[in-house]
């Protein structure tokens, strides 16, 4: 804020910080399965073994398991059948899904974010993510569903702690028409970003989702994964093209050049990109209902 | 049922209510087809909206708005970008193509 001292604004990010800690976060179970569905050398049965710790997690992964939806012939009556069958991608995108979507707290209708489009945002991120990285060749490409879906969760993190702070942080990005980022900045001197990085770094998360939260804004100044950070800055650039959701704002995030050159796709390829990406998409929809059910 | 803008309305789409002048004479019936002549008659009369059937070839208003406002956002982007232009115009034709027939 103008006129107010660095010390003033460091007081006040440390207030900012302290508050966040006391985050209900992620349940240890969700932290436990994110970490070791993310490892090379997991197994299906110590993926169930996680799972059976959270009765209702087990409940929701069964009854997704046996919904239509899957169509799959038998009963599946435990959680390991259902990792079995279901394949460690599939159980991944669906514990990210109801994990993010315990954060969103959709039963209080109090935030100033409305929770349908920013479902929906991160849900068309995750889609777009995960459709570049198969053009990209790049290895176990639905694994980047989840930088997609999680990238700036830090958000609500915000939203919900400060709801007062938040609101001010919108009103202020809408009256000087600037972007979320600087007004966070403006109020808090930090921006989601960072606090969602920070978010990640306190869950035990993969080094290249902290990135990819740091640096999905400015892709050029990540250190290890530049590339991942470009593919979620183009994720979010599309998703908010194609109408899946958005935060409040009327405009576009500013196109990266930098971050298009990293993805390495041709633009005759788009109009398929954004058929599979419309595909997923729907999907992904379908995860919110079986985790509101 | 969907009031479009004469703007928006193309050959094929069906009327659902039909079209009176301001004297209260019939111009066109509901259930017609709208013809190139057609609308052309509707324009010069001074006709401005029309009910035509939802399908999903058509575009309501509000989709047509959305549109706009993103070529309009695309615009302005690439007023601020030097020889990256022509990569910009490519994206948002392929982006406002997609959105354009597959609502």
């Amino acid at each position: 804020m103008p006129g107010q001292s660095t010390e003033a604004r460091i007081k006040r990010l440390k207030g900012v910080l302290n508050e966040i800690e006391d985050l209900p976060t992620l349940s240890p179970i969700f932290q436990k399965l994110i970490q070791i569905l993310n490892k090379q050398d997991t197994t299906s049965e110590e993926v169930s073994r996680i799972i059976t710790r959270d009765p209702s997690l087990t409940a929701k992964i069964l009854q997704i398991a046996n919904s239509p939806y899957y169509g799959f012939r038998a009963d599946v009556s435990s959680a390991e059948k259902a990792v079995t069958l279901l394949g460690f991608n599939e159980i991944k995108r669906i514990v990210h899904s109801i994990s993010v979507f315990r954060l969103l707290d959709p039963d209080n209708i109090d935030f100033a974010l409305d929770r349908k489009k920013l479902w929906h945002f991160l849900a068309g991120c995750g889609a777009f993510s995960s459709v570049f990285a198969e053009h990209m060749d790049l290895e176990n490409p639905h694994s980047y569903f989840t930088h997609g879906l999680l990238h700036c969760i830090g958000i609500i993190a915000l939203e919900k702690h400060l709801p007062k702070t938040f609101k001010r942080i919108l009103q202020i990005r809408d009256q000087q028409n600037t972007t979320l980022i600087k007004a966070e900045k403006q109020v808090i001197t930090l921006s989601h970003c960072e606090i969602t990085s920070w978010l990640f770094e306190k869950w035990n998360l993969p080094e290249d989702l902290i990135e990819v939260a740091r640096y999905h804004k400015n892709p050029f100044d990540a250190e290890e994964h530049p590339e991942i950070c470009s593919l979620v800055n183009q994720a979010s650039f599309f998703a908010r093209c194609l109408q899946m959701g958005d935060l409040g704002n009327p405009h576009l995030p500013s196109f990266s050049i930098y971050a298009w050159n990293q993805l390495t796709i041709d633009t005759e390829d788009l109009p398929e990109i954004f058929q599979e990406a419309e595909d997923r998409f729907n999907e992904a929809k379908q995860y919110l209902q079986f985790v509101r059910e | 049922m969907n009031e479009i803008s004469i703007d928006n309305a193309k050959p094929g789409m069906i009327i659902t209510k039909s079209i009176t002048n301001d004297n209260g004479e019939k111009l066109v019936k509901a259930g017609s087809q709208l013809d190139e002549n057609l609308l052309h008659t509707l324009k010069n009369r001074g006709i401005e909206t029309l009910h035509i059937e939802a399908s999903d070839d058509a575009l309501s208003d509000e989709e047509t708005e959305e549109i706009q406002q993103l070529d309009q956002n695309f615009e302005e982007m690439i007023e601020n970008f030097g020889k990256e232009k022509e990569l910009l115009e490519k994206i948002k034709t392929k982006v406002i193509d997609h959105l354009s027939n597959n609502e």
